[in-house]
């Protein structure tokens, strides 16, 4: 029989049943016949056909199997059978529906987001061939090589099948008619080649073209063709003008194009490197791309020599800071986000085991509670494996049903997540449900459904259970209990670690920042092309300043170059200052910060001076070398005296700058504990100070939205193209803080989450066995128990299988807790009060899920439940 | 119910083809002809000849069409197909085979 037939006999089952109802009935008849023929009595001959014939549908049910379709009749037959089933039982099923939607959805959802940082290939070809590689040094944020160094190692035979530089993204402006501040990479000529990213439109541009005083090129990325080309191809050959230079668009990048530092760049253009010089040159970031079958480790050693080489070179007392790093150019991308990556996606694995745990409690609860039912289909001739397999199919149904409602939840929370999540994420604002997530989140559901589905079928009770006498098999309520006590212990594992975090949250927003930021108002300003001459720069923020300090209800104006405690301030090693006792500095003695500002500033911040005078208007004279030093610089430039009055040079052989204040330390490595000396020149009223980037301070006692407002207007005032990050304070702190807090928030919502589901697992495990033994506990009432003594008997229960999934949890969390050491802050993986106090909640929590059964069940009516049955 | 061995229930499909070699018959006649050419030895029981009779449809070895019976009554008839009166002739070998060589076991000394 093909398929074909198959099929009609699907269709036609009505046809072919009542066929074989007729075959048989026929068979039944003539036997009836022949036994009265042999001379029995009609009734009786009737009787004996019967006996012999046995049972008719097991003969129609195994006819109907060994024709072959029983198994997609079978199926057809179970999910009608179990959607009768959750409509009769909609609470129980809605409650499975939700577990599993809010597991699966949390975790498809976070799934999305780990996905990108921490399996998905970078997007360019063979990205595992990529490799960083550069000198590491404390007082930059990237690996270097300069571009003698660079030109050495190019001509240098490694592992490498290419090699190629970029110098960073830098604000490059638009000119003509629509103006517009951009962002240009600039890159060598190998650079795309050797990512093996291909222009979808033109070409890349040549290594002639990437030298000074050349026509200039550019690539223009997807989305800028798109937005301002409108997509046509005849943009190869368009001229832009960017900063006051032209240059000819040559080709368009992929839609998918990003800079390995994921930094946003609207335009590709040459870095134009000078000639070659004999040593140094500028600092340059150098990827390259291995041979096929070469290793990290092989070029690694191939390069030593020449590090070593480069190292010669270095002031002795720097060499120690240096380092050579060879990275793949995915773990240069992810960096520090790769911990708080895997601390998701575990706390989010945990979440679903506890959502898996406990819709497989549910499900077996429920299957004991149909065993009865269960054993009558048994001996009605359902075989074992049929009942089974109806069991699988209704749990694989409701994960089913679970995974689609929970897809749609993973699509509401990554929305939710885009939203919250700080700016500079990796990845975060490409993160979606794709194919992989989607598959992701079906494996799981799927999985789910076969775990929880599984428990409950082994318990597929065989006939003998018909009579329904035997309560509950002794195996399956310790598999409830276990079951129980593990969503305890992960419970127990998400609450310690989001105690860890969140303590470590609050310990960065509580650290003293040295200042007092209440009240201000700063602007981040950048100035544009128009102001190439220093002049023109001094001339725009010298206007600002006094028009601001002008304002009512303004109390300082300052301006600086960066903010403390983040920002990028400007840094140098420590070694190269030089005060009375240049010696004393160490030669890994780490960096000294400093910044360029205006003598608002300290009391813009409220910096206290400690000794001596902030700036005044005075030292802003051309000519003027004054400095005011923090109290820590004092101590390590001018240990055991006065540094008031001294001089101090900021490297070897260069000016001598007069001490005249010393300001308090402020906090100024970031929300972290590195906390570096400082020092402040003033902005002298001179072309060399000139900055095109400065950060408006502005304090006032007027409310900050109107200080913020009249920025912008007297900001419009002078240039209405210039772009101004406005903001208080506490709004910059906020940033800053941001990705703990991301952390933390999701974190600690997982944490309620598991918490909710594991409290309620114990609480309908403890009303189930309090129903259960209610006619017992009835009888000891009776025979004089105080209800006092039922209720500790419940307890002691509850208590016993808590425990041990508390033990169990706090020797996970403590694994756990190691494992996220270095997302911490002021705190110890092992700190004793995170560890109790989540123990203590969760044991808390425990004992009202199960007080609330225990009591109801030690007030049961001893003479109701004794009558019963 | 236990099910019939893989032994039982391949000599019952031999029983059943080698019947309907005397000309299409219902399900209750093969029965019937099994047991009285048995001599009241063989005894088909209904609940694995008419699975068994499907399977063998199923597998194109007869096939069944209604018609009417000795007393008038619809009955339906299964009859031999080609496909069936080869495999039954391989049956008949194997089973030839295979009961020489029992015969020969038992009948040693």
């Amino acid at each position: 029989m093909n398929w074909i037939q198959r099929l009609r006999f699907l269709v036609k089952k009505n046809d072919t049943d009542v066929e074989l109802d007729e075959e048989l009935r026929f068979h039944l008849d003539r036997q009836i016949e022949l036994n009265i023929a042999n001379g029995l009595p009609p009734a009786e001959a009737r009787y004996a056909a019967l006996r012999e014939f046995g049972i008719v549908d097991q003969i129609k049910e195994e006819c109907r199997s060994s024709r072959g379709l029983d198994w997609l009749n079978g199926i057809a037959q179970d999910v009608r059978y179990a959607l009768r089933n959750f409509r009769r039982n909609q609470g129980f099923a809605l409650t499975v529906l939700a577990v599993t939607a809010i597991g699966i959805g949390s975790s498809a959802a976070v799934f999305s987001v780990v996905d990108r940082i921490l399996f998905r290939n970078l997007a360019y070809s063979e990205p595992n061939r990529l490799i960083s590689m550069g000198i590491t040094i404390p007082w930059m944020d990237y690996d270097f090589l300069t571009w003698a160094d660079y030109g050495e190692l190019k001509r240098t035979p490694t592992q490498l099948q290419g090699i190629t530089s970029w110098a960073g993204v830098v604000d490059c402006d638009l000119t003509g008619d629509r103006p517009l501040r951009l962002a240009c990479a600039r890159v060598e000529s190998s650079f795309l080649p050797v990512l093996g990213v291909q222009p979808v439109l033109g070409r890349n541009f040549a290594p002639e073209e990437d030298r000074p005083n050349v026509p200039g090129v550019a690539l223009i990325t997807h989305a800028m063709w798109q937005s301002r080309f409108a997509g046509q191809p005849s943009v190869i050959g368009r001229r832009l003008t960017i900063d006051g230079a032209e240059r000819q668009i040559i080709g368009v990048l992929p839609p998918g194009f990003e800079l390995p530092t994921l930094e946003k760049a609207d335009l590709v253009i040459p870095q134009a490197l000078p000639p070659l010089p004999a040593a140094g040159g500028r600092p340059m970031q150098v990827y390259g791309r291995l041979k096929p079958g070469a290793t990290t480790q092989q070029f690694r050693d191939s390069v030593m020599p020449l590090a070593d080489r480069i190292f010669s070179f270095a002031p002795p007392q720097a060499r120690k800071q240096l380092k050579f790093q060879v990275k793949s150019l995915q773990e240069m991308q992810s960096g520090d986000m790769y911990l708080a990556a895997w601390t998701l996606f575990g706390a989010v694995l945990a979440m679903l085991l506890i959502a898996c745990a406990n819709v497989a409690n549910l499900l077996l609860a429920r299957s004991l509670a149909r065993q009865r039912e269960l054993a009558v289909r048994a001996a009605l001739g359902a075989s074992r494996s049929r009942l089974i397999r109806q069991t699988l199919t209704e749990s694989m149904l409701l994960s089913l049903a679970g995974g689609i409602a929970g897809i749609l939840l993973a699509y509401g929370l990554l929305r939710v997540f885009m939203y919250i999540a700080p700016v500079g994420l990796p990845h975060l604002s490409g993160a979606q449900l794709d194919l992989r997530v989607l598959a992701f989140s079906l494996a799981a559901s799927l999985l789910c459904g076969f775990v929880f589905g599984l428990a409950p079928a082994l318990h597929t009770p065989s006939a003998s259970t018909i009579s329904g006498a035997r309560a509950t098999p002794r195996s399956s309520m310790i598999t409830r209990h276990a079951l129980v006590s593990a969503q305890l212990s992960f419970s127990l594992i998400l609450l310690t670690c989001a105690g860890l975090l969140l303590q470590s949250l609050w310990n960065r927003q509580r650290l003293a920042l040295g200042m007092r930021t209440e009240n201000v108002v700063t602007a981040e300003l950048a100035l544009t092309i128009r102001y190439s001459q220093p002049s023109a720069r001094l001339h725009f923020f010298e206007t600002l300043e006094q028009r601001l300090a002008r304002l009512p209800g303004v109390e300082t104006v300052a301006l600086s170059d960066s903010l403390p405690p983040g920002g990028v301030p400007r840094t140098q090693p420590l070694y190269a200052l030089e005060g009375s006792v240049r010696t004393e500095a160490q030669p890994n003695s780490g960096i000294v910060v400093w910044r360029h500002i205006t003598p608002g500033y300290f009391r813009a911040l409220g910096i206290p001076i400690l000794k001596g005078r902030a700036f005044t208007e005075e030292d802003r004279g051309p000519k003027q070398m004054a400095v005011v030093i923090s109290q820590s610089l004092a101590a390590k430039l001018f240990p055991g005296e006065d540094a008031l009055g001294k001089q101090m040079r900021r490297f070897p052989k260069g000016p001598l700058y007069t001490v005249v204040g010393i300001a308090a330390s402020v906090r100024n490595g970031g929300l972290t504990d590195a906390n570096h000396p400082e020092y402040y020149l003033v902005r002298r009223h001179s072309d060399d100070d000139a900055l095109a980037a400065s950060t408006v301070i502005l304090r006032g006692q007027a409310r900050p939205e109107l200080l913020e407002s009249w920025i912008r207007s007297e900001v419009a005032s002078l240039d209405p193209v210039i772009p101004a990050n406005i903001q208080t304070f506490d709004q910059h702190m906020g940033e800053l803080a941001a990705r703990p807090r991301f952390q933390a928030l999701l974190l600690a919502l997982f944490a309620a989450i598991g918490l909710i589901l594991s409290a309620s697992g114990l609480y309908g495990l403890i009303s189930y066995l309090a129903a259960q033994r209610e006619r017992e506990i009835g009888v000891r009432l009776a025979l004089g128990a105080t209800p006092a003594q039922i209720l500790k008997m419940i307890l002691a229960h509850a208590f016993r299988w808590t425990a041990a999934g508390l033990a169990i949890g706090i020797a996970g969390a403590a694994a756990a807790a190691f494992a996220l050491k270095g997302l911490l802050f002021h705190i110890e993986p092992a700190d004793p009060v995170a560890f109790t106090s989540a123990a203590l909640s969760l044991g808390l929590i425990a004992l009202m899920a199960s007080l609330v059964p225990s009591r109801r069940a030690s007030r049961v009516d001893p003479m109701t439940t004794l009558r019963q049955d | 119910m236990s099910k019939p061995t893989d032994l039982v229930q391949g000599t019952l499909d031999l029983l059943i083809l080698k019947t309907l070699t005397l000309g299409p018959q219902h399900g209750w006649s093969i029965a019937q002809l099994i047991k009285e050419r048995s001599e009241e030895v063989l005894l088909v029981q209904q609940g694995s000849l008419y699975p068994a009779l499907h399977k063998l449809e199923t597998q194109g070895f007869i096939e069944s069409e209604w018609g009417d019976s000795e007393n008038n009554r619809r009955a339906k008839f299964y009859a031999l197909t080609r496909k069936g009166k080869q495999y039954l002739k391989e049956e008949e070998a194997n089973w030839e085979r295979l009961s020489r060589a029992i015969g020969l076991i038992v009948k040693m000394a």
